[in-house]
């Protein structure tokens, strides 16, 4: 899009929005766009604005009466409605008014109404000015600090790290640490704005205005309930020049397992007692490996001889620290320093799959196993030793230097056809790449081609794992067309 | 509907004097200070004043005429109209004399002196005035008498002008500059000229028919009534009033089939007008209005289009719907 085309549609997006709310009935003023919204047999007038990043920005839409409408979850600090989820960005549909103004007027439908379904969004951060206090205020479980003292510390990256103890008697006025009080407000019908509003909901025998005036109280963690969801806040507070007491919010989040697996997917509590063997953690294995541990795997075992050498990092989990350790080691040592699981649940095995006793005893002990070797012959023992124990092995390889990767489900599912090889019609164009000693050239497979693989055969891991199997016989798929060839 | 306002905006400036409005008053100032060091003049307590559609800010580009009323208080009423136009033409000759082509600057009309300013590309028209017996209003000579004269009151336009734009919150100067330049897009150097569609103009401001929130409703609510009083003046003979004096009508002079074409062409305009502001599509709209309004003075498109349209009105191929997809579809996205 060329400057000039980029002008044309802001300014054709404002001019055919503010034609619209002219149509509307709004008017022009000084401070926008006034006009009425009808709801309920009644009218409330309402200020629209366009900020200036219109229409990549929805308008801001404030009622001319602030407190003629409920103040709510729904209402941003400055008194503006919260029309638009952060989420809900189809298509900028707010810029065409007739559609905007019927929205704004379902928001005074829905809060005539009180609310019913409402979605509850967890963010009394949104209620409060920011802190000059740059710092991350991170927490642990707060129910076990639930109307109680707490005291800050000063960890790396400015980070402050909760701990339980109040301000002693004669601290030290060049400690670091910064002293608070864990309230829990309960459930909580509207948003607090103001220090009033906050102490209105905290019992008055802790004197809070007290001790934040006597500085042993300076940070507020507000716990919150609303609906069946638990929200938190960390608050700065101090006493003013004028007698009252200042409110502004910190950077605050929660350092829990729980956090970390809200994020971790669906799966992640299912996945929690599988185990998972990987046979193979070289590219494609470190990476499955990886993944698998961030959606929720906590048992894996990782088997390869293999040393991790300088060349192999580009397209590897580990980095440079990893180099002369071997792969299964290299992996565990990157995931338990990295990710939420611990040394006692990886099994670290130095030694290859050569005979049926050890392919018998990896299928026996783990709900799957992974084979990431590309290796024929261990792929086949594994096949044959998995049809014989009515078992299944989930084999990720690359084929046609990189253009190509196949996951197959070995033996396939329900008896089903496996997948017919992968061949490409062009000639190579570039000369192989081979280091020293007897072996096969280099694979020219890029990183970002290991990546998706390794994040296919997890999806088809995990739908082995919980019985929901993406495809009985797996899945080839071509990435590169080019200088390789097109698929045959 | 479409109210275009930034459009309406960009016309009224495009239509709006420029180097005229520093010329019109010096000429202005040239021909004043002239009759006032005549003797003669000064004996009769000679006093012009600026007046017409410039005085009156409802001019538009190009500025050819400025008018100077020379009140005259003291004037013995023995001195007839002809009397005193010889007399200006006498004052005025001798201090313009004749141009570079050897063409007299000072010409006698009907009412008036006109004085060329070739420099400047503009007329000033000085008409002398004496008082009415109300003390009040003015007499300014008649056409083809030897000495009749005719009331009139052009300062106390200057002022209902004022009046009726505050009370309109200054919609109602924009508006008859834009009645003027419709009238000039659509008549050309035909009859009735701009100050006919000006009083029409007041009258139907003056009738409380005239009304709107923005320049759009404003222009097509007061096209549409001037339409009507137009519609009256050509059928019906109902004449529009001189709103500076109680009862008076205006005189104009246009031939029947120039009445009859302006009756015409402002009640289709009337109508298109009145379809633009219904229309939807802001390129169409504009399109229509940019019919009505032409030209201006230096030849420009006074109506210029909104943005994300071409000059024939569709939309430009570039963009661009609002709320065309520019997001990739889907829901709850996350990155």
């Amino acid at each position: 899009m060329s400057l000039t085309e980029y002008d044309d549609y802001v300014a054709y997006s404002r001019q055919h929005f503010e034609e619209g709310l002219i149509r509307g009935g709004f008017t022009e003023s000084d401070a926008g766009w006034r006009g009425p919204i009808s709801h309920s047999g009644r009218a409330t007038e309402v200020l629209i604005t366009l900020r200036s990043r219109f229409p990549f920005q929805p308008p801001r839409v404030v009622p001319t009466e602030l407190d003629l409408v409920p103040w709510s979850w729904h209402r941003e600090l400055n008194g503006s409605l919260c029309l638009i989820a952060e989420d809900d960005h189809d298509g900028l549909w707010w810029t065409e008014a007739s559609e905007f103004v019927e929205h704004i007027t379902a928001w005074f439908e829905q809060a005539d109404a009180g609310w019913p379904d409402d979605r509850p969004d967890l963010d009394l951060d949104r209620y409060f000015d920011p802190s000059e206090d740059a710092r991350v205020y991170l927490y642990d479980d707060l129910a076990q600090h639930r109307n109680g003292f707490v005291r800050f510390r000063p960890a790396k990256n400015d980070v402050m790290r909760i701990g339980t103890g109040t301000r002693p008697a004669k601290a030290s006025k060049h400690s670091k640490d910064r002293f608070g009080y864990v309230a829990d407000l309960g459930e909580v019908a509207a948003p607090p704005r103001t220090w009033e509003d906050i102490s209105a909901l905290i019992d008055p025998a802790v004197d809070l205005d007290r001790r934040i005036r006597d500085h042993a109280v300076a940070v507020l963690v507000l716990i919150y309930r609303r609906g069946a969801h638990d929200g938190a806040i960390a608050l700065d507070v101090w006493p003013t020049t004028a007698g009252g007491i200042a409110v502004r919010r910190l950077r605050s989040g929660a350092d829990t397992n729980a956090a970390r697996e809200a994020r971790a997917g669906i799966l992640a509590p299912a996945l929690r007692d599988h185990r998972v063997a990987i046979v193979g953690v070289g590219a494609l294995g470190s990476f499955v490996a990886d993944t698998l541990v961030r959606s929720g795997v906590r048992h894996l075992t990782l088997v390869d001889t293999d040393v991790v050498m300088p060349g192999n990092l580009v397209r590897h989990l580990v980095g440079p620290e990893a180099v002369g350790l071997t792969k299964g080691k290299a992996v565990k040592d990157h995931l338990v320093a990295r990710a939420d699981i611990q040394g006692s649940d990886i099994q670290v095995i130095d030694d290859n799959i050569s005979s049926g006793d050890a392919a018998v005893e990896l299928l026996q002990n783990h709900d799957l196993v992974v084979n990431a070797t590309a290796d024929f012959a261990t792929t086949a023992l594994l096949h044959v030793a998995a049809k014989s124990l009515g078992a299944r092995v989930l084999s990720a390889a690359f084929q046609n230097d990189g253009a190509t990767y196949r996951i197959d489900v070995l033996p396939p599912l329900d008896g089903a056809t496996p997948h017919p090889p992968s061949a490409l019609n062009a000639e190579r164009s570039t000369a192989e790449v081979f280091e020293a000693g007897c072996g096969s050239p280099i694979s020219p497979t890029p990183p970002y081609a290991v990546i998706e693989a390794a994040a296919v055969t997890v999806r088809h891991a995990l739908g082995l794992l919980t019985n929901s199997p993406l495809h009985p016989a797996g899945e080839v798929r071509t990435i590169a067309t080019s200088p390789q060839g097109d698929e045959l | 509907m479409a109210h275009l306002k930034q459009q309406f905006k960009d016309a009224l400036s495009s239509i709006e004097p420029s180097d005229d409005k520093t010329n019109a008053p010096e000429a202005h100032r040239l021909v004043r200070d002239a009759l006032e060091a005549d003797a003669k003049l000064t004996e009769y307590g000679v006093s012009p004043v600026l007046i017409g559609s410039y005085k009156r800010n409802v001019s538009i580009k190009r500025i050819k005429d400025v008018d100077v009323f020379v009140r005259l208080p003291d004037m013995p009423s023995d001195v007839t109209s002809k009397d005193i136009l010889d007399k200006f033409f006498a004052v005025l000759h001798a201090e313009f004399g004749t141009d570079s082509d050897g063409h007299r600057r000072t010409k006698r009309q009907d009412r008036s002196l006109q004085v060329s300013f070739p420099e400047y590309d503009l007329y000033v028209d000085a008409v002398p005035a004496r008082p009415h017996w109300d003390g009040e209003t003015w007499e300014i000579p008649q056409k083809g008498d030897e000495n009749e004269w005719v009331r009139t009151n052009p300062e106390g336009l200057t002022s209902l002008s004022s009046e009726m734009n505050a009370a309109h919150d200054g919609y109602y100067v924009p508006t008859v500059k834009l009645l003027r330049q419709t009238r000039r897009a659509q008549l050309g150097k035909k009859k009735p000229g701009g100050f006919f569609f000006e009083l029409a103009t007041y009258q139907a401001f003056a009738s409380g028919a005239v009304s709107g929130s923005d320049q759009a409703e404003y222009y097509v609510s007061a096209l549409t009534k001037v339409s009507k009083i137009l519609e009256n003046f050509v059928t019906y003979g109902i004449g529009v009033n001189d709103p500076t004096l109680a009862g008076a009508t205006i005189h104009i002079r246009a031939s029947d089939e120039e009445l009859e074409a302006a009756r015409t062409r402002f009640a289709d305009a009337a109508i298109s007008a009145d379809d633009a502001l219904a229309q939807e599509d802001e390129g169409k709209a504009a399109l229509a209005f940019q019919k009505l309004l032409g030209k201006n003075g230096d030849d420009k498109t006074v109506f210029p289009m909104p943005p994300g349209f071409n000059e024939d009105g569709s939309k430009r191929a570039s963009a661009i719907l609002a709320g065309a997809r520019v997001v990739p579809a889907g829901t709850r996205t996350f990155g």
